[in-house]
């Protein structure tokens, strides 16, 4: 069996008394498309660089590939396997993208080169001082896959695309993920982690919160039911085994996550006269919301329950109505405007 | 694979603007100095006595040990390499240098090369083999220069000599690049390192000058310009081994060390 694409053993980085990332354990399988999640500055871009070797840990290592990044002769060699996009990617500026491709493939080679140019266009004549956000997260990308590595590790990939190519991309991905390329990277966009990753890690405050399988996730996070009564409803009718959350809304409706036993669901109804009544998904931002929601640092960590637990799973109200396809957590105020719908 | 190669390739082609101007205004500055020189003789001013009327500090520093420069020689070394080579295109070369690492460090072009299976080490070295084929083509520009300056004004240079005074200037050149480089490793900040690496070179140039025959001349140990003078070598055709295996040293360390610190350190 090969090792993990990447493998973090108790990863710390402290930059003077502030936390990068703390005790980090984290094991990415090959052949997946990873997510990394969390809200910005929980430490998903030191974590990043630390398992590329660019930051050094306070404690802890990482494997990359089975590589240790402290054997400087194995990591260096591992190397040749990976790719990253880091966030907010910067080349030189007064070069050429064709030329700044040629550097890039003189050092770790570029056979896909032609074929990701196809896919993901650039004008490569022009200096890359002339190019759009979108066209240098593009060239990034062909950088980053052009020499077919095993493992990518990509820092907020999708920020600056369109949606076209963003969407382009995720199917890309999807197929670099079925030839069995293990793909690592971080992201604020909910909507992101629904699309495209297979697993997800939580990272909050530095710390791993969570690794989730999203289908298992997704389906255990269960269904929003609201529900209008001209009569008052009770609570203790909708307490089942399955219910994840129940409250009465301001107007007297009453809002229910369950995940399952819908019979015990109809049944409670009965006792009622229904005004109104909805079923929808769960947003994928209520099951989100759950792990950032919880409590002071420290207290909640390494929690595997997730939104099965119990308590306030869907509190937040936090993108709530924005519908599943666009959620973002703590989006920053200078970014992520131009390239989603 | 010849990693520091292509990275030298590389960082050179995206300074050949700059090599060029500072080669034309060497050239030009070359050219003029030589240019005045008949002027100069022919004027009614003794300068030996009006070099001596200032400083002597003044005089250790930008005429070295000249005592005659009536002959072109003796002149070329208190106006161009006494002055203009060892203090300003030495600290001209530092700066440069100084933003070789510290620049991509700063603009985080670097994560770019070095998440590639290139060390630290090779990344550090290709920077510093860019600038070696600069301090050629200025070292040469400036001496095809003086050649041909001379021959317009019908004076007589030792070629020999002329080459021995190009070939450890061009040597303190690699110096300053190598202390340049240094700093750009230590500082990850490029004004930072740049600042620095010329602080270096310009304050050791000083050291020397001011401490030359005082009490305190061993501190002048500390700079470069001890170890190469211009006069001897042009005007007399001397060469001090001792001072050139010094720059020789120097420059190694100075890179050797560059590596190390950049090996250990975080990528900002």
């Amino acid at each position: 069996m090969p090792s993990p694409a990447i493998e973090t053993e108790g990863l710390t980085k402290f930059y003077g008394d502030v936390r990068g990332v703390e005790d980090l354990d984290l094991t990415v399988p090959r052949g997946e498309l990873f997510g990394f999640l969390g809200p910005n500055g929980a430490g998903k871009s030191t974590a990043i660089r630390l398992i590329l070797g660019l930051l050094n840990p306070s404690a802890g290592t990482a494997r990359v590939l089975g590589a240790p990044i402290d054997d400087k002769a194995a990591f260096l060699d591992v190397r040749k396997h990976v790719g990253h996009i880091p966030s907010d990617p910067q080349f030189y500026d007064e070069v050429s993208g064709r030329k700044t491709l040629d550097y890039f493939a003189s050092l770790s080679g570029g056979e896909r080169r032609e074929e990701l140019l196809e896919r993901f266009p650039v004008p490569l004549d022009r200096p890359v001082r002339a190019y759009s956000r979108g066209n240098r997260q593009k060239l990034a990308i062909v950088q980053a896959f052009m020499h077919d590595p095993r493992l990518v590790v990509m820092d907020e990939p999708t920020s600056g695309l369109d949606p076209l190519v963003q969407r382009e991309f995720y199917e890309f991905l999807r197929e670099e993920r079925d030839r069995g390329v293990s793909v690592f990277f971080s992201t604020h966009i909910l909507s992101e982690v629904r699309q495209v990753c297979d697993r997800v890690a939580i990272i909050r405050e530095g710390r791993l919160v969570a690794v989730e399988d999203i289908d298992d996730l997704l389906e255990r996070s269960g269904k929003v039911v609201t529900f209008s009564s001209p009569d008052d409803i009770s609570l203790a009718d909708f307490e089942f085994d399955e219910t994840i959350d129940a409250r009465i809304e301001p107007d007297g409706s009453l809002r229910l996550v369950v995940s399952g036993n819908y019979d015990a669901l109809v049944d409670a109804l009965e006792n009622y006269r229904v005004e109104d009544l909805e079923v929808r998904e769960t947003a994928i931002e209520d099951v989100f919301m759950h792990f950032y929601d919880a409590g002071p640092e420290g207290e909640t960590e390494t929690r595997q329950g997730t939104v099965a637990d119990g308590e306030s799973a869907t509190d937040s109200g936090a993108g709530r109505d924005s519908g599943p396809t666009n959620g973002e957590v703590e989006p920053p105020p200078d970014e992520k405007t131009g390239g989603r719908k | 694979m010849m990693d520091e190669l292509d990275i030298a390739l590389f960082e050179f082609n995206q300074r050949r603007r700059g090599i060029l101007i500072v080669s034309v205004l060497l050239v030009a500055t070359a050219g003029l100095t030589i240019a005045v020189f008949p002027s100069f003789g022919e004027a009614d001013v003794d300068f030996a006595e009006l070099l001596e009327s200032y400083p002597e500090e003044f005089q250790t520093a930008f005429v070295g040990s000249v005592t005659d420069f009536s002959s072109l020689d003796g002149y070329l070394v208190v106006e161009l390499y006494q002055l203009v080579w060892l203090l300003i295109v030495g600290s001209y070369f530092a700066y440069a240098a100084g933003s070789l690492v510290a620049g991509e460090v700063d603009r985080n072009s670097a994560e770019l090369v070095l998440v590639r299976p290139v060390s630290r080490t090779r990344f550090v070295l290709g920077k510093f083999l860019a600038m070696l084929p600069a301090v050629v083509i200025v070292d040469l520009l400036v001496l095809a220069a003086v050649v041909v300056g001379a021959g317009l004004i019908d004076e007589e240079l030792r070629f020999s000599r002329l080459l021995l005074v190009h070939a450890v200037g061009g040597l303190y050149l690699v110096d300053c690049v190598a202390i340049g480089l240094l700093a750009s490793t230590v500082f990850k900040r490029v004004r930072r390192a740049q600042g620095a690496a010329i602080g270096v070179v310009f304050g050791t140039f000083l050291l020397d000058s001011l401490t030359t025959d005082t009490d305190y001349e061993f501190l002048g140990n500390l700079s470069l310009t001890r170890y190469i003078d211009p006069g001897e070598l042009l005007v007399l055709g001397d060469v001090d081994w001792g001072g050139v295996a010094v720059l020789v040293a120097v420059a190694c360390a100075a890179v050797v060390l560059a590596a190390e610190v950049f090996e250990r350190r975080d990528l900002s």
